[in-house]
């Protein structure tokens, strides 16, 4: 695998561990389309539009649109992008040999109604994030 | 007889009474596609269901070939009526197969309780 399918497999793996599952929160990646999303889900897309420190490596933005019910006022908003801190903010992670994702400091923006379906509310959480490969 | 009934029951006689300009055609449903993330692929939940549906095409559009890159993918699409009482809901992961093509169901352009009008793009 290359570094952009390798990075996909290393923000995945965030989303695919038992504790992530286990927090019972939809989610779900770019250019999937759920049939029945429901009230409250994330959607995740890794960027990887960043140099990186050799050509197994990129550097990008991990861009996570939080979805909530329109009407609920800001709090569970907020307790998502906790929630996604307490995964990401300042983490390392590395199910690759010689390879580590090390993810910065968050950033959450208010989006508002979403324009698609005015019954939910939504928010994007940013996370700047370094992929390092080996040559 | 209700008059939910009584546009059903005029409905299939509107597509015997245009005989051959109603193609056979099956649709193949896949229920409840789910994304693994450890996967990093769509898994599908339960079985594929397979149904027979009569559709009408309403309008053929074949594209040019260009060489304008923003429409080079463009290919071959139909818009096709069919009875809403046959197909239920639909997702982007269902398909449909008639003259001996199958399709991908692109998206809904109307739909009311009786009669949907999807625009499909060939896949094969």
């Amino acid at each position: 695998m290359g570094r952009y399918e390798n990075l996909q497999t290393e923000v995945f793996s965030v989303f695919a561990s038992t504790a992530w599952v286990a927090e019972t929160i939809k989610t779900y990646p770019e250019n999937y389309l759920a049939v029945t999303p429901g009230e409250e889900f994330l959607k995740v897309y890794p960027i990887p539009s960043g140099q990186g420190i050799n050509f197994n490596s990129t550097s990008g933005l991990l861009i996570i649109d939080i979805f909530v019910s329109a009407g609920a006022g800001p709090s569970r908003v907020n307790q998502l992008a906790d929630k996604l801190d307490l995964y990401l903010a300042g983490k390392s992670i590395s199910t690759a040999t010689a390879a580590v994702c090390q993810f910065q400091d968050s950033s959450l923006k208010i989006v508002g109604t979403d324009k698609d379906n005015s019954s939910l509310y939504r928010a994007t959480y940013t996370i700047p994030f370094n992929y390092f490969g080996v040559q | 007889m209700s008059y939910k009934n009584l546009i059903d029951s005029n409905l299939n006689r509107a597509f015997n009474l245009v005989k051959d300009l109603a193609l056979d055609a099956v649709l193949s449903k896949k229920s409840d596609v789910t994304f693994d993330f450890a996967a990093g692929s769509t898994v599908p939940d339960g079985t594929i269901e397979t149904v027979d549906v009569k559709i009408i095409v309403v309008e053929v559009n074949k594209e040019k070939q260009s060489s304008d890159r923003n429409n080079e993918h463009k290919g071959v699409k139909n818009k096709i009526m069919l009875k809403r009482k046959e197909i239920g809901d639909l997702s982007i992961y269902d398909s449909i197969n008639y003259e001996g093509f199958d399709w991908n169901i692109a998206s809904t352009i109307k739909s009311d309780g009786y009669i949907s009008m999807l625009e499909v793009h060939r896949s094969t």
